[in-house]
């Protein structure tokens, strides 16, 4: 007997058990039809070509579960699941795009997305694609999107008070997991999101009628196949032309700042972490505290794979842009604060897993970072050696910037120095309970050092 | 509607309602877009004007 587990049990069609070697999805007889239609009719295909939907193979289901299930398939599997509340908005963008590219091919093939949530898309292979096989549904001409008001709650409207009123608001889903109600969206909308098309369609007058009409009687007439389409074209074409959010806003976007002494520091900096990265060649690198990237492209080029951590909204849609534009495909970009990283959420806070437990590597890197914790968050040592050690399974690199240092002079300015115990000797004791020291280099231009680490 | 999806989703009373609304507007937009394309110039008797006066 195959046990439900938590972080998938919404869709009668199917559902998805972690099992050792990775995630498999079961399909139930109910959904046959659908899913052979969706296989023989080429659409899977094309939507696989496209890139626009994650590959999957058909599985031998033992002779004891065959009468109980259609077919096992195992997708290929995403080494981190990211979540739209950890996402940039340029992600958002991209997601709704592939979002709608599905729907119009699907229509061609008489079929359509049944739901629209973004949890069912995932960024692998540096895009944004279709995780769930069985959110396939014929398409009956005439009948209403019965994913509508999900499309309009669950992706429009996250989007939109995000371009309103600032990427930030993106954390807005941890809270409202299913969605953002409209007329709360309405009202906290700006006036001049009534002249958007998108907007005033789906959101300002979809809250308007969505409350007269849950007194109407329920009707079964929908929109037709070329209005549908129609439809698709209209949002499809306003949100292309949906801008991020000015980095103007962002206090970390020019952290490293400019001038020969900076531009000499950051070279030795990069050239020696680049020399560390080369030696180690790690499969899996976190890049804590990631800002615009800068490291996080030095390390893709050493590492497998790239999980680059930064809590600034705009810092971080300048690395997904960054990383988009140079092909950069084995970074994968989570929007997190480290002091308060996303949480379990959902069915007995698992159908959403938390961070903690989604990203660990074999390297974690936290450049310039370490006294922003101490210092700004008041964690002490002790609990930073903790959890670094818990977030690699081999090497650290850590930048310590001293109490001399002018970021932490403009830190401590207005507030009173309560941090005796932030001395780099301090610092050393507390990591070696952890780690053991491999190697310091003290940087160019600067009392900053680098410490390499190994987990004992 | 079938099983299936009454089941997974509930599409919303409200929603629903509001897709016949949206099914007008959408007449409409398609309605003034036409008009709007019958008193533009089509892009191809720019090229035909162009056309004409290389020759």
């Amino acid at each position: 007997m195959i046990e439900r587990q938590s972080l998938s049990y919404k869709d009668p069609a199917g559902f998805v058990v972690k099992k050792d070697d990775g995630f498999h999805r079961y399909i139930t007889q109910s959904y046959a039809c659908e899913y052979d239609h969706f296989i023989k009719s080429g659409l899977y295909q094309l939507l696989v070509d496209s890139r626009l939907m994650i590959a999957h193979k058909e599985l031998n289901l033992p002779a004891s579960q065959d009468h109980l299930f259609y077919k096992e398939i195992f997708p290929a599997q995403v080494i981190s699941i990211t979540y739209p509340f950890e996402w940039a908005f340029t992600q958002w963008k991209e997601m709704i795009l592939t979002y709608i590219a599905i729907n119009e091919a699907a229509l061609k093939y008489g079929m359509i997305l049944k739901d629209a949530t973004p949890y069912n898309f995932v960024f692998y292979d540096g895009k944004c694609m279709l995780l769930d096989t069985l959110s396939f549904n014929f398409y009956k001409k005439g009948s209403p999107w019965i994913a509508y008001r999900q499309f309009c709650e669950e992706i429009l409207a996250p989007l939109s008070v995000m371009r309103y009123k600032g990427p930030a608001m993106g954390k807005l889903g941890i809270t409202f997991l299913n969605g953002l109600p409209l007329s709360f969206v309405s009202r906290e909308l700006p006036f001049r999101s009534w002249f958007n098309t998108n907007c005033l369609l789906h959101i300002h007058l979809h809250a308007k009628f969505q409350k007269a009409g849950n007194k109407e009687r329920v009707t079964n007439t929908g929109i037709t196949t070329q209005k549908l389409a129609s439809l698709f074209q209209i949002i499809k074409n306003d949100i292309s032309g949906w801008k991020p959010p000015s980095s103007n806003n962002s206090d970390w976007k020019n952290y490293y700042g400019t001038g020969i002494e900076n531009e000499k520091y950051l070279s030795d900096k990069l050239t020696t972490v680049s020399n560390w990265l080369q030696k180690i060649g790690p499969k899996k690198t976190i890049d804590l505290g990631a800002n615009t990237g800068k490291f996080s492209f030095v390390a893709s080029q050493f590492s497998q794979q790239v999980i680059a951590i930064e809590k600034d909204p705009w810092c971080a849609d300048a690395i997904y842009q960054s990383a988009r534009k140079n092909d950069l495909k084995n970074i994968l970009l989570v929007i997190a604060d480290i002091t308060s990283p996303s949480p379990g959420l959902g069915w007995e806070n698992e159908e959403k897993v938390a961070l903690l437990k989604r990203v660990n590597g074999d390297l974690l890197m936290a450049l310039a970072l370490v006294h922003h914790l101490c210092i700004t968050k008041n964690i002490p040592f002790s609990l930073i050696a903790k959890l670094f050690s818990q977030l690699t399974s081999q090497y650290l690199i850590v930048e310590f910037v001293p109490k001399s240092d002018p970021k932490v002079i403009e830190m401590l300015r207005n507030r009173e120095d309560i941090f005796s115990d932030y001395q780099e000797s301090s610092f050393i004791k507390w990591f070696e309970k952890y780690f053991e020291l491999l190697e310091v280099h003290s940087c160019t231009c600067s009392e900053r050092k680098l410490f390499l680490w190994k987990t004992k | 509607m079938n099983a299936h999806e009454i089941l997974y989703i509930d599409p919303g009373t409200g929603s629903v309602f509001y897709q016949v609304i949206l099914s007008g507007i959408l007449t409409a937009l398609v309605f003034f877009k036409r008009i709007k394309d019958f008193f533009r110039p089509s892009p191809k008797s720019f090229e035909e004007e162009d056309n004409t006066e290389t020759t």
